[in-house]
């Protein structure tokens, strides 16, 4: 009953139509990729160097030259904003899929075999998930230096525990569900039946929370940019962007400096959000 | 059930062994040494005293020793004293942990109540108006930095209007439990965003996972009324991840919230953490990080025992 | 059955959850309405919340000078000295032995009769100290048989006599500001500290609910939330118009400022100055301190090891003529901070004009870089350990004005502590510092080759030594002048330290609320000097 059958073209098709259906996803969608142009294309749409200052410039409120500012360094902030982009969303991205697919498959083999493997990879989520994360960071800073291939091993290793658990918790479940007993008779491998035919039914909750996990490291970014463990200062992220403009005196009288990176942090986890909530609702077999 | 729980506890030691140790001996790697942290190189100062106090603090005895006299002591239940301040750490934990407990318990029962209702409430009329609604709200609540959220509804509800303190826990005067009730309106809200906006956000994929399965279609083609549908079998199965998600949020209520705690100076234990760990104050940071860790593995008990009440086809092991 | 036990189980947890969170804390006075005569300061949280901060250390705070006297109480420059707890003191010709006469019948705030002897354990108790501010250890290693009572081979100081209420310093050699110190040094009660160790003094429980001896005494603690000073009425001096402060432990103190529960900030934050300012309740009075904000540079470590990149003097000087210092003050600490070419402040009639002002010139860094066969290929580590936002733009730009002359930068936040990171770890070239001196003394004895911590970077170099001891022991102005004229053509010779301003202090008070008398004069807020507390009021 759960194992349709269907060709994957047209599986496929039917797929794309319900997703052109759902509006809010289809919006989350258009927005992530003109984030994901905007910052690749950054050289056509600014001439201006993100790291270039000009003190006689300093702070100066949105024109025509400067259509989003200037920040107390006099660097121009669309330019800044483009180019952390960059940065940002690939460090949210890549985090985001290495701590997933760690998750996923941890949770598949341990729910799946269960027994003494699913002992130990449970302890060891356990003591991840317990090891705080601060001095796991702290101690990756010191060993490895901060910079973006760091943040990103960084979030990867402290960023797979929800997954797994959800996926582990799925596959207890449903390997005792009739068709994973029929495909076993069969003669199956045990790969085949994880990968193919359980973890489908598991992809809903492992999509959503990647979709989580994009967001949360994207906000982490700037957590860890504020206590000054993130992406060097002098490299322009969206975090550091709005960390440098978190001052109760930028936040009263400078709008532009503070307002353009939060929307934008916002504005981009809302729609990677969306996007994932979309694709929810359209890539489970179980609709 | 005794048996298991038996288990359960007795596994948790080598494990908070386990990470005692990870946690003292990654601390050696940081170059951070609390001794010359006392003194800021800001101030002109000597260092020959220091020495001496490191000295008679036996921090140059060998690392591996140092562990060992740690884990002695707390044995013997004596937590040890901080380095920086030279309080009792038992005294540390008794002053923070209230004011930790009481943010985190009003800010969880608040978005318990909140996330899952709408979440519920959300999932049963999807793509309904309640739906867009609570979509709308469980993606904001995710998306915006918490830190930021802090400074501004501080800035709206402190300092524009003036209706509520702008931080710390209480004022001279103020120190009963319902005099200080509006200092923890905006922490707790603040709190509460994100952790509403995750729960409802879980309950509401959980509760169309559940309603989608067939023996929900089997029900109501039985003809049950709806709402029995949705309380009586959908909701018990749809609650056990969302069950997971909120038990693992219950170590905030040993832990704290660091960027809580120090944006509206609430003086809880996530504010000692962040200062011993900047500090390199090891034995606080040692006790500290097992409490929490303590909190998590009990939370995943929880996690065990609600999984095994609400799923008929998990047993205790 | 078994479930029903589980859940049994699962609630009683919950249930002594939430026992636990409930508060019971009594309320210790439950007077809310004398809001308006409270005297509001703060303490940023982030330091200890536990305990009153101890004084030999940093001195100034408003309520560490309204609750601890030192024996003479410096002016608003510390240059002169009024009586305190002393009343008059002499210093022999040859500057070697110094007479304090103490006051009679002063007591502590619990009644306990203050004495030569409270002076005499606490001078020695500062010596076998952890935490203590240089200049105290400085001067009092100076007194005769200092060193073997520190050392533990003497168990008193010869140089130290007491009789009746005279003490009598003798010393190895004249300390030029020996007095000067004096004024600083809080005087410790001697019932209360006695047994206490010397070395964990700073973190005693006596600090819960110190004991004091000046116009205030600490009534209550309320430890991370804030604590009450109120009247001593032990005080022999004139009696304070301000009966009660609080000190407020808080993250924020703008949102205190704009909630009205501050009646008295000073900092040195441009983002704090520039929001106080804005509150016309605020009245604004800028200090000039002894603030240097300088780069240093890892040279070489005790044992002579050379770190080849910066040990050129011309790389050193190609660096600090990169830098367009003023526009950098001019842009991030508008009026707040001074270009700064030596130890002594370019409008100090000590400055030495003819020294060079380091004027910004890109092009001459380069080509003292190309000279000095410096290596582009190679990043230069560039390091501090603040962690303000002002500061990080601060170093963003000197961080590009680098860049500019052709240097490849690697600008980072130290992870460890500053002292560490700097002194032992030592993985930079050069590293951003702050000094905040009490006297030319210290910027000049950063230098000294028996510095514990500038040893490790400028590998012990001697050419300071001699010229830092005629300072020390100089009391002249006219002789300290040409000392430190002197002084200023060496430091610009070797270039240890690449000075780049020195910044101001601003302190902040109320105007609504309190008035001040005209003829208060404010120094450097992190040192003891008269404020005229007593004659303050609420208006």
């Amino acid at each position: 009953m759960k194992k349709q059958k269907t060709t994957t073209s047209s599986m496929a098709k039917r797929t794309w139509q319900k997703f052109l259906k759902n509006k809010l996803a289809m919006l989350g969608l258009i927005v992530f990729v003109v984030f994901v142009l905007a910052s690749l294309g950054a050289p056509i749409l600014t001439s201006f160097d993100p790291n270039k200052i000009n003190l006689a410039n300093i702070s100066r409120s949105p024109s025509w030259t400067h259509i989003l500012g200037t920040d107390r360094l006099g660097r121009d902030v669309f330019s800044r904003i483009l180019y952390g982009g960059r940065i940002s969303i690939f460090i949210g991205v890549v985090s985001a899929l290495s701590g997933t697919i760690i998750g996923v498959v941890f949770g598949s083999v341990a729910g799946y075999f269960g027994g003494k493997i699913d002992t130990l990879l449970v302890r060891i989520s356990e003591i991840f998930l317990t090891f705080p994360q601060m001095i796991l960071i702290l101690v990756m800073v010191s060993f490895l230096g901060p910079g973006i291939s760091n943040l990103i091993i960084i979030f990867s290793v402290t960023g797979w525990m929800t997954t797994f658990r959800m996926v582990r918790n799925e596959f207890l479940s449903l390997k005792e569900e009739t068709y994973v007993e029929v495909s076993r008779a069969f003669g199956i491998s045990d790969t085949s039946i994880m990968f193919k035919q359980i973890l489908p039914n598991t992809m809903s909750p492992i999509v959503v929370a990647m979709t989580i996990n994009i967001a949360n490291f994207i906000l982490q970014e700037a957590g860890l940019s504020f206590i000054g463990l993130g992406v060097p200062s002098t490299l322009p992220t969206w975090g550091n962007i709005i960390n440098a403009a978190k001052s109760v005196e930028v936040i009263r009288n400078f709008w532009w400096l503070w307002l353009s990176p939060g929307l934008v942090i916002s504005v981009f986890v809302l729609a990677v959000n969306f996007l994932g909530d979309g694709l929810r609702d359209v890539l489970d077999p179980k609709q | 059930m005794a048996k298991f729980l038996v288990k359960k506890i007795l596994a948790m030691i080598p494990m908070l062994l386990a990470i005692s140790a990870m946690v003292f001996f990654a601390l050696e790697l940081t170059p951070t040494d609390p001794i010359n942290y006392l003194i800021s190189p800001d101030m002109a100062s000597s260092a020959g005293n220091i020495e001496a106090l490191r000295e008679s603090l036996g921090l140059n005895d060998p690392a591996i020793i140092r562990y060992f006299r740690w884990l002695f002591n707390l044995i013997r239940g004596d937590f040890g004293y901080s380095i920086i301040s030279g309080t009792s750490i038992r005294e540390i934990i008794m002053l923070r942990l209230p004011a930790t407990l009481e943010l985190a318990l009003v800010s969880l029962v608040l978005s318990t109540i909140i996330g899952i209702g709408i979440g519920l409430l959300s999932a049963i009329n999807q793509n309904g108006w309640i739906d867009y609604v609570g979509r709308v709200m469980g993606v904001v609540g995710i998306s915006i930095p918490q830190f930021f959220f802090g400074i501004v509804v501080i800035q709206i509800f402190a300092i524009q209007f003036g209706w509520l303190p702008f931080g710390s826990r209480m004022a001279p005067g103020q120190t009963a439990f319902f005099d200080r009730l509006h200092f923890m309106v905006l922490p707790a809200f603040t709190m509460a965003i994100a952790m509403t906006a995750a729960l409802l956000r879980y309950t509401r994929n959980s509760m169309l996972d559940v309603l989608n399965k067939d023996y929900i279609k089997l029900a109501r083609s039985k003809g049950i009324p709806e709402w029995k549908v949705y309380l009586k079998h959908a909701f018990r199965t749809a609650l056990r991840p969302v069950l997971v998600i909120l038990i693992f949020r219950l170590p905030i209520l040993i832990g704290g919230s660091i960027v809580i705690e120090s944006v509206f100076s609430w003086p809880g234990i996530g504010s000692v953490i962040l200062s011993s760990i900047s500090a390199g104050d090891y034995p606080v940071i040692m006790v500290t990080t097992l409490l929490v860790a303590a909190a998590i593995l009990i939370s995943s008990i929880f996690v065990d025992i609600a999984t095994a009440l609400l799923d008929p086809r998990v047993r205790f092991e | 059955m078994k479930k029903r036990i589980a859940i049994l189980m699962v609630l009683l947890l919950s249930l002594t959850l939430a026992a636990c969170s409930t508060p019971t804390e009594p309320d210790p006075n439950g007077n809310g309405d004398q809001k308006d005569h409270v005297f509001y300061v703060t303490i940023l949280t982030g330091d200890t919340t536990d305990k009153f901060p101890h004084l030999w250390n940093n001195r100034g705070a408003i309520f560490q000078v309204t609750t601890f006297r030192s024996l003479f109480l410096p002016n608003a420059e510390l240059t002169e000295v009024k009586p305190d707890l002393a009343s008059s003191y002499e210093i022999s010709e040859d500057g070697l032995t110094v007479e304090v006469v103490m006051k009679d019948n002063l007591k502590w705030s619990d009644g306990q009769p203050l004495t030569a002897a409270d002076v005499e354990f606490s001078i020695k108790t500062n010596l076998k100290a952890a935490v203590s501010n240089g200049i105290y250890t400085n001067a009092f290693t100076k007194i005769e048989g200092a060193s073997a009572y520190k050392e533990g081979s003497a168990d008193s100081i010869s140089g130290l006599e007491v009789d009746g209420n005279k003490v009598t310093f003798t010393l190895t050699t004249p300390v030029g500001n020996f007095i000067q110190v004096l004024g600083q040094f809080a005087i410790y009660p001697k019932h209360k500290l006695e047994n206490a160790d010397p070395l964990e003094l700073h973190n005693n429980d006596f600090w819960k609910l110190p004991v004091s001896n000046g116009m205030y005494k600490v009534t209550e603690f309320n430890s991370g939330n804030y604590f009450i000073l109120e009247l001593n009425e032990h005080y022999e001096g004139t009696k304070p118009k301000i009966e009660k402060i609080q000190v407020n432990f808080i993250a924020d103190a703008i949102a205190a400022a704009q909630s009205n529960k501050l009646d008295f900030y000073n900092t040195n934050s441009t983002d704090q100055i520039s929001e106080l300012s804005k509150l016309s309740a605020y009245k604004a009075t800028p200090v000039d301190i002894l603030f240097y904000r300088y780069l240093i540079p890892n040279i070489k470590d005790a044992t002579g090891k050379v770190n080849p990149t910066v040990n050129d003097v011309r790389v050193r000087e190609a660096i600090i003529r990169a830098i367009d210092r003023k526009a950098i003050a001019e842009s991030l600490y508008p009026s707040l901070a001074a270009l700064s070419n030596a130890g002594v402040p370019l409008d100090h009639s000590a400055y030495n004009s003819s020294i060079d002002g380091y004027a910004y010139d890109p092009v001459k860094a380069k080509a003292l870089l190309e000279e000095a066969g410096f290596d582009f290929s190679k990043t230069l580590k560039l390091r501090m350990y603040h962690t303000d936002q002002t500061s990080i733009d601060f170093m963003d730009a000197v961080a590009y004005y680098l860049g500019e002359v052709g240097i490849t930068v690697d600008l980072a936040v130290f992870q460890g502590d500053a002292t560490s990171e700097l002194f032992q770890v030592r993985d930079y070239d050069f590293a951003l510092k702050n000094l905040s001196a009490f006297g030319f003394e210290e910027w000049y004895g950063e230098y000294a080759s028996t510095n514990a911590n500038f040893r490790n970077i400028l590998g012990g170099e001697t050419a300071f030594d001699e010229l830092i001891e005629r300072l020390n022991a100089s009391t002249e102005a006219a002789e300290r002048a040409e000392i430190l004229k002197e002084l200023q053509v060496l430091e610009q010779e070797l270039l240890y330290k690449l000075p780049l301003l020195q910044l101001k202090n601003v302190i902040f008070i109320n105007n609504d609320r309190i008035s001040v008398p005209s003829s208060v004069k404010f120094g450097n807020p992190w040192y003891n000097h008269d404020i005229q507390f007593e004659a303050w009021s609420f208006k």
